[in-house]
């Protein structure tokens, strides 16, 4: 069989990135004909999610040839160098987990190490501030990383803070342009092979049919096709990430935004702000096993640091994802595959990372377990790594203010994590994979900026004179405290991509901390 | 019981593993602040006559700064930019170089398989390896720093006497302040109440105190005592349980910048230029095969006369976890795939890279040991993967025995069948390029490619990968000659 009709379910976020994607690669003049239908209903609202992005973001954009200013203006975008985090090792504490590394290497040794030393003797700053990222984020700051590899100014990467709703639309007009067909309807029966199970149309609510040889489910959480028609199964975590409501609602734009995320924790639960040019974005993601939903919405009304601009709304899920992404002829991308709350704001890249596996792994011809293993394979990777770094930001916790942070404390956590926190809080070593998103550097500042000390550090550190290590922290700092406050302020460098139609801007690298990460 | 710090390392075994081993624990941990005692204990074993690195030469002589030119001096040293094989009447190359000439550009090896498949041409693979068409032509360059796609298309490693290769680290260790001891045997090990090995004896006056080990001896004289007898693991389809060791005088040596392994009737003969003589291993089950057989056999497969230099025997299969207590058994007693695909040095060298990672504060210390078993074993597995696929192609296209082998290596071939695709492994072992030209070279051929390819038109791409075959071949023929190179690189 020759699959050459793919029909999405879903416009969101997932749906139309989705799409967007696939023509690019398949809907092209001298290649195998194609066709690719996308249908959603106007009358089902999208969740939204991801407003707040990673880096990787940029790489998408760069596959589709999307230019970053043409971006930043049909999104409303702002620069997003890091995620601060008030409120989570402690009450009262406070770090920021950037998009870059903080230090470097000694003699073939990791700078926490060094950082570790000092600590013990009080002679040293938080580690967060050892990293150019969070002093740029701290100041207001934004200029375009360096691809000099020695240079400090190349130890960092960016994203941005997007408006997803408009996003989608700037790809819907993308995915239109390049062939897509986006059909109005709901979906009302879905027909499958009767031998194989495998689907073989839709049915539209108007009685319209909608054939296909590969169904894509951007349906969100319901999974219209992966969950209702294919019966796949969900695998809750829900024991592990007790939230499960958020309310979001926007408030009114700032002059000058940071360039940052802010993820506060508050006594059940925490709160995001994320800032746009034209608005800004909150939520408030909270167990309704520890707080009721009144409580909840008062709570991130009183939050706010400008007023509301609408009425919150209150989304529902459970923390999981589905026990396949691609079962048969269905491949569910975005919600329907999985959820993961958006603390570290990974949405937009799980959606983003199933969609470049699909092109590596596209069956133009039959579709075979290989294929489907391998895609199921990498996905699996991906949600469990990114789920094991959100929980540890909710276990690391010395709160003691309800017994929502006690439960996330006391709680049995996934042996995977156990073992790496076992590691860490045995000598300061972190595992390192290269499946997946979160490097050493990301777990670092978790762990540190939570007050995770570890009782040992790689002793080889203490054969250099503690003056030489104290003396080597101290001019690192300055030099990155030097750089980052030459930098132009972020609202003019936002102003200055609006300006300039077509950007010159980084190539975009395909991982958290840019060119040197 | 009383956590310890470790101030001094034993290492127990003999020639060039111990010497490696002592070099990189001694530059890395300085003898000043970690006291590091070589116990060279004699072996009834063979010493390896060659030694065949990889790339990993380089950084490992960086790491312990001596200087490469030098050691390839005094090892009677060549280059070697990858393996050439020859199965089943098909012959191929795997570099450890890139396809293509890397400048950046994503998918240059989907696109090379695409362009295979569409062309009816005598083209191979091959053609688009700088390395594989300098190897055919005996030539060789390393390529100029600013050359950075030249760098990555030639990588390569060196081939040395493992006699003198082993004496350049001793003394290079006898200057970093290491301790040298010539045993006959180790007569007792003495374990605290904790389980800790503290000391071993190896005569009647003379001990050796130390807070850590590392076991590399052939009779892993401590592993014994402190892995609770647990044996080896093994795999049917792991052959090769003896290597018998060769050389000839080097009139017939072509100084092949590679290793060149052949399939033989009796199992794989592997070949090594250096600068005076040509080696061969002979890998192969000895209840099939006597000796003689074999020197007779690599006679008429070489039409030369060759010297038999000795024996090794091997004990087939790999320990999962190799750290127990105060104890890092190493070598061959840990691992043996047969030496055709990797050698014992190569392990050990991983080993002790991996473990300064995971260096102690202090003993015991449970989770730094479990996770560096963890990785031991995960490098183990990609090992014996790729060494699978070695004893697969024997019988690839007779019959299906997919079953034999492990399931992680018969997935790597579907994918590969399927998409031409080899999923990134989780260590450096095997380049993920070399699971590619050993799939294609052994005649897998792949169904699909990557869409990505789609936005090059069919006719676009052909000319650009005729384009840059031509462009490589034309590199390669400009190259100097091997031999040629070497003498001017030693002047």
């Amino acid at each position: 069989m020759l699959n050459r009709k793919v029909v999405i379910l879903g416009g969101g976020t997932a749906g139309w990135m989705t799409a967007a994607a696939l023509a690019r690669y398949l809907l092209v003049p001298h290649g195998p004909m194609y066709s690719i239908e996308l249908v959603e209903s106007d009358g089902i609202g999208t969740v939204g999610v991801g407003e707040a992005t990673l880096p990787h973001l940029r790489q998408f954009n760069e596959m589709l040839g999307i230019d970053e200013n043409t971006f930043i203006r049909a999104t409303g975008a702002t620069y997003k160098l890091a995620i601060q985090f008030p409120g989570w090792g402690s009450a009262c504490s406070s770090y920021i987990h950037p998009f870059g590394l903080a230090g470097h290497d000694i003699n073939g040794i990791d700078f926490h190490h060094y950082w570790l030393r000092l600590y013990n003797s009080g002679r040293v700053s938080p580690y967060d501030e050892y990293s150019i990222a969070v002093l740029m984020a701290q100041k207001f700051k934004f200029q375009y990383p360096s691809d000099d590899i020695d240079s400090v100014l190349a130890e960092y990467g960016y994203a941005f803070h997007i408006d997803a709703s408009l996003y989608a639309k700037y790809l819907r007009e993308y995915a239109e342009k390049l062939g897509v067909k986006r059909t109005e309807g709901k979906v009302a029966q879905v027909h499958q092979d009767e031998e194989c199970g495998n689907i073989q149309a839709l049915v539209l609510e108007s009685g319209e049919t909608i054939p296909g040889d590969l169904f894509i489910d951007c349906s969100g959480f319901r999974g219209v096709l992966i969950e209702d028609t294919l019966k796949t199964g969900y695998e809750s975590w829900q024991h592990w990430l007790p939230c499960d409501r958020a309310f979001a609602v926007p408030s009114q734009r700032v002059n000058s935004p940071p360039p940052y995320t802010r993820a506060s924790a508050k006594k059940v639960g925490w709160q995001w702000r994320i800032p746009l040019q034209h608005r800004t974005g909150n939520g408030y993601v909270y167990s309704s096993a520890y707080i009721n939903d009144e409580d909840a919405e008062r709570l991130l009304i009183e939050g706010l640091e400008e007023d509301a601009t609408a009425e919150p709304r209150q989304l529902r899920f459970v923390a999981g994802k589905r026990h396949i992404s691609w079962n048969k002829n269905c491949v569910a991308i975005g919600l329907s595959a999985g959820f993961l709350e958006p603390l570290e704001s990974t949405s937009i890249y799980l959606i983003q990372i199933a969609i470049q596996k699909l092109i590596e792994c596209f069956p133009s011809a039959g579709i075979t377990d290989v294929e489907r293993g391998a895609f199921n394979r990498h996905l699996n990777t991906e949600y469990e790594r990114v789920r094991d770094f959100i929980i540890l930001h909710y276990h690391v916790n010395r709160r003691d203010d309800s017994d929502f942070w006690r439960y996330c404390r006391t709680m049995s956590i996934p042996d995977s994590l156990a073992e790496k926190m076992e590691l860490f809080r045995e000598n300061g070593r972190v595992v390192s994979y290269r499946k997946g998103l979160f490097m050493p550097a990301s777990w670092l500042m978790v762990y540190l900026g939570q007050g995770l000390i570890p009782s040992g550090y790689d002793k080889r550190v203490d054969w250099f004179p503690i003056e030489e290590v104290e003396r080597y922290l101290a001019n690192y700092k300055a030099l990155i405290d030097e750089e980052s406050s030459k930098m132009p302020d972020h609202h003019l460098a936002i102003s200055k991509a609006n300006e300039i139609e077509h950007g010159v801007y980084p190539r975009a690298a395909f991982n958290l901390y840019g060119v040197k990460g | 019981m009383k956590a310890f710090e470790v101030r001094t390392i034993g290492i127990l075994g003999s020639g060039i593993c111990l010497d490696m081993a002592a070099a990189l624990l001694a530059k890395n941990l300085g003898v000043k602040n970690v006291s590091i005692i070589a116990v060279n204990v004699k072996s009834d074993m063979l010493d390896y006559p060659v030694e065949s690195t990889g790339p990993e030469i380089s950084p490992i002589c960086e790491m312990l700064n001596l200087n490469l030119r030098d050691l390839v001096t005094s090892a009677n040293g060549s280059f070697r930019l990858g393996t050439s094989y020859t199965c089943n009447g098909v012959s191929w190359f795997v570099p450890f170089g890139s396809y293509g000439l890397d400048r950046g550009e994503s998918g240059i090896d989907q696109a090379i398989l695409k362009y295979l498949s569409m062309t009816n041409s005598e083209a191979s693979l091959d053609d688009f390896s700088l390395a594989a068409q300098a190897a055919k032509q005996s030539r060789f360059a390393i390529a100029g720093a600013e050359r950075e796609e030249l760098k990555n298309a030639l990588d390569y490693g060196v081939n040395l006497e493992a006699g003198q290769y082993s004496k350049y680290l001793r003394s290079a260790c006898k200057k970093m302040g290491v301790r040298y001891v010539d045993v006959d045997k180790v007569s007792k090990v003495i374990f605290d109440n904790g389980g800790y090995i503290t000391k071993v004896l190896l005569g009647q006056d003379e001990n050796i105190t130390a807070d850590f080990w590392i076991d590399i001896s052939d009779n892993s004289i401590l592993t014994r005592k402190v892995s609770h007898g647990v044996v080896k693991q093994r795999d049917s389809w792991l052959t090769g349980d003896v290597s018998y060791f060769f050389s000839s005088d080097g009139h017939d040596n072509h100084m092949l910048p590679a290793v060149d392994c052949r399939r033989t009737s009796w199992g794989w003969l592997k070949v090594t230029d250096i600068q005076t003589q040509t080696m061969y291993e002979a890998s192969c089950n000895e209840e099939q095969i006597n000796r003689v057989e074999v020197e007779r056999s690599i006679e008429s497969i070489t039409k030369s006369k060759i010297r038999f230099l000795g024996v090794r025997h091997h004990d087939l299969g790999w320990h999962s976890s190799v750290w127990n207590s105060n104890c890092l058994s190493l070598g061959n007693s840990s691992v043996d795939f047969g030496g055709m695909v990797f050698s014992e040095l190569s392990f050990v060298q991983a080993a002790i890279v991996t473990f300064l990672d995971f260096y102690p504060a202090e003993i015991p210390c449970p989770a730094n040991m479990k996770w560096f078993n963890k990785s031991w074993n995960r490098q183990v597995l990609d090992a014996r993967d790729y060494c699978a696929l070695h004893a697969y192609v024997e019988s690839y296209g007779t019959n299906d025995n997919d079953g034999l082998f492990p399931q992680e290596m018969t997935e790597r071939i579907k994918l590969f069948r399927r998409l031409g695709k080899v999923e990134e492994p989780e260590s450096d072992v095997v380049l993920p390029r070399q699971w590619m030209a050993f799939c294609y070279g052994m005649g897998l051929r792949p169904e699909l490619f990557s869409l990505a390819l789609n936005k090059i038109d069919d006719n676009q791409l052909i000319s650009s990968m005729e384009k840059l075959r031509s462009t490589i071949a034309g590199l390669a023929n400009g190259m100097p000659d091997h031999k040629e190179f070497v003498s001017r690189f030693f002047s």
